[in-house]
């Protein structure tokens, strides 16, 4: 059976998504990368592809995205390294034909995307300030200590909502204290945090874009009662939650290395299950001193051998690829000197 | 011999050419800080009042690294106006004063005052001054002017011709450099020069572009007289120089059926860009816009992953216009346009742009 991977390493949670050659999905993972991109990538793998179904399927495409699409495709040998917007445009277009708007809030990023008979018409993404998204939201549910589910449900069954500062997440969390302490309902509080999160997002993100239906909501804040409640309260209609909301952006790059293999039908780069699993990866990084500018060079290594470098500004070490540290080269990362002092392994 | 420093930031990307040649015909000897790096970022951010944008605290950088490299005065013009009826920045204006009132222990700032808002005839003065620095008679200075404006003129013609203002000047130095291939996008770039030209600043946008496949048209490779017309007709005058460059730019870029998008990037905590930010928008109707703001905080990745889709998204809307039977009129172009077809049938062809 052919089948195509899609993998969305994000900040927060690691996506994947298999899909046949009629594009149907066929297994899918959602889990947290708490940290270590590498072992969620693993991980992931291993509960999507058991045994049973890696014997029988063939992988004909790898899709990556997310953050950390550069760590994932040399895990896994990628096909196709695309950006969030397009694998998101992409999913959405495919779950719910006729899409206008797509809101799409992850775990550090948020982002709007406008289509037009199914072609990305504009997009915008927030910028420096990650309020309101995911994180930000766990981090208030560990505060109250309710499991993060707890929280949207509970928010979404309040009857009414108590405002709250939403421009800043470090201003929402001083005014939730606040409100709480004069002794408001939480449930209402909760739901006026999700409705500042709504509020900042259609005012920074969303800033000046025509919002027109019908909306598709996905990323994993769509599992959040709560703020698809604020949400269709704000903009007066309904949002459709896809069925895969949580992998999306898997889904989307699996479509497109779908989408790849079936206008180029080339093997796929992808390095197998037992390279993946069996192979030790370490993630290393050291400052380079060829400039004043210092730069914290990443690298992947795979049982001692250097897969890849990143990070670097001019780019020295990045298109070095597979080949990075050799004699030859003025400046030895891994070598003696003081780059070994700072050497940092992950 | 004299050694001049040109701190290599701000109005540097305008006006290098002509100040390099000036000095040299006097038989001084320039001395530029060189592009920007971290360590220059860092001695700015701490020498540098919190307020200003993060391109005026890198000067603060830029003026201590000529320090470290002992040049005798730092030529650090204080410039009011580069055109009748215009302005610089506030900040731009106030830097020398703010450079000295913030740094000790630097060489003598040269700041002479440069405001042609009355015509050019008040430089001569200027222009003597410095002559007299570097010891030559008034007379040698309408020689020296002459090649200087000559030189200028060379490296606006590069500048036409596609060079970024990097590489026109490392054409004028006599190093041979290769235009990229053009490409098959056209990205008009819109922006204070010393933020989208500083490849620090802009975390690498012309080469990061280029590399995408993109034909980099500066604001600089625009007619001038273009970009004054369009500038012209807004409802107001804009009177920062570099924000009617910037609107003119854009409306010339929207109305040019080559150019296929418009990148407008700023430093966050700019003034002027916070009002000109709306302005640049309303000019791009037909013409997809993408808008970046960048602070010391920022990261290439972010900057590559909006670059990315913003160009996956100009290749499909061209293909869009061009192959109708892409996106056929009001269908998706991804699933079924027959809701009753099943999945497995779907025509999926369209999404082959994406790739």
């Amino acid at each position: 059976m052919k089948v195509f991977l899609g993998v969305d390493l994000g900040s927060v949670s690691c996506n994947l998504a298999l899909i046949d050659a009629d594009a149907r999905l066929i297994a899918r993972q959602y889990l947290r990368t708490a940290g270590e991109p590498v072992t969620a990538v693993k991980t992931g793998l291993a509960r999507l592809l058991p045994p049973d179904l890696a014997g029988e399927a063939e992988v004909c495409g790898v899709g990556v995205t997310g953050s950390g699409r550069q760590l994932a495709a040399v895990v896994l040998g990628a096909d196709v390294v695309k950006n969030e917007i397009t694998a998101h445009g992409a999913a959405a277009v495919f779950a719910c034909p006729g899409t206008r708007t797509v809101i799409e809030i992850g775990g550090q990023d948020s982002k709007i995307i406008l289509l037009r008979d199914g072609l990305v018409r504009d997009f915008a993404m927030n910028t420096v300030c990650a309020a309101g998204t995911g994180s930000f939201i766990d981090q208030q549910a560990a505060r109250l200590g309710l499991p993060v589910e707890e929280l949207g449900r509970r928010a979404a069954a309040s009857d009414h909502s108590i405002r709250l500062a939403g421009r800043c997440g470090v201003f929402a969390e001083s005014d939730m204290i606040h409100k709480q302490q004069m002794g408001y309902p939480l449930d209402a509080i909760l739901m006026g945090l999700c409705e500042s999160l709504a509020r900042n997002y259609l005012n920074n993100v969303a800033r000046g874009k025509k919002i027109e239906g019908p909306i598709v909501f996905q990323g994993g804040v769509a599992a959040n009662a709560g703020i698809k409640k604020a949400f269709a309260g704000l903009l007066q209609q309904e949002l459709t939650v896809p069925e895969h909301y949580d992998v999306m952006g898997a889904l989307g790059t699996a479509l497109l290395s779908r989408e790849e293999y079936a206008r180029d039908p080339q093997p796929s780069r992808f390095k197998g299950m037992d390279y993946v699993q069996q192979g030790n990866f370490v993630n290393r990084s050291f400052v380079c001193s060829g400039c004043p500018n210092q730069c914290e060079v990443a690298a992947m290594q795979r049982e001692g051998q250097t897969l890849a470098c990143w990070g670097d500004r001019c780019r020295r070490w990045e298109s070095l690829g597979a080949c990075a540290p050799k004699e030859s080269h003025s400046i030895k990362p891994f070598a003696q000197g003081r780059e070994t002092g700072k050497e940092k392994t992950e | 011999m004299l050694r001049i420093g040109l701190p290599q930031c701000l109005l540097w990307y305008d006006y290098y050419p002509l100040w390099k040649t000036f000095w040299q015909e006097l038989g001084a000897v320039p001395v530029c800080s060189g592009p920007t790096d971290r360590a220059m970022l860092e001695s700015g951010l701490e020498a540098a009042l919190d307020e200003l944008c993060l391109p005026m605290k890198l000067a603060h950088g830029h003026v201590q690294r000529l320090a470290q490299l002992k040049v005798d005065h730092i030529f650090l013009p204080r410039l009011v106006s580069v055109e009748p009826r215009c302005f610089t920045c506030p900040n731009i204006m106030g830097l020398p004063d703010m450079i000295r009132s913030r740094m000790r222990h630097i060489p003598p700032l040269l700041s002479p005052r440069i405001d042609l808002r009355r015509g050019a005839a008040h430089l001569e003065p200027v222009l003597k001054e410095m002559a007299a620095l570097a010891g030559r008679r008034p007379s040698a200075v309408p020689k020296a002017w002459a090649a200087a404006l000559s030189e200028q003129g060379s490296f606006s013609r590069l500048l036409r011709e596609g060079y970024s203002p990097a590489e026109a000047i490392a054409v004028g130095e006599g190093k041979a450099v290769a235009l990229p291939p053009p490409g098959d996008l056209t990205v008009g770039l819109v922006g204070h020069g010393y933020v989208v030209y500083d490849a620090w600043l802009s975390l690498n946008l012309i080469s990061a572009l280029r590399g995408l496949g993109c034909r980099v048209v500066g604001m600089e490779a625009l007619s001038r007289t273009a970009v004054e017309a369009q500038a012209a007709g807004l409802p107001r005058r804009v009177f920062w120089s570099s924000g009617k460059k910037m609107t003119g730019a854009a409306l010339v870029m929207e109305s040019d059926p080559d150019i296929d998008g418009v990148v407008f990037m700023s430093s966050m905590g700019c003034g002027p860009d916070s009002i000109l930010l709306n302005t640049v928008a309303k000019s791009l109707k037909a013409t997809p816009g993408l808008f970046l703001s960048v602070d010391e905080h920022s990261a290439e990745t972010a900057v590559m992953t909006r670059l990315e889709a913003f160009c996956d998204m100009l290749r499909r809307k061209r293909r869009a216009e061009h192959e109708p039977d892409v996106s056929p009129h009001g269908q998706p172009a991804y699933g079924g346009a027959d809701p009753d077809e099943g999945a497995a049938a779907r025509p999926y062809r369209a999404a082959a742009d994406y790739g």
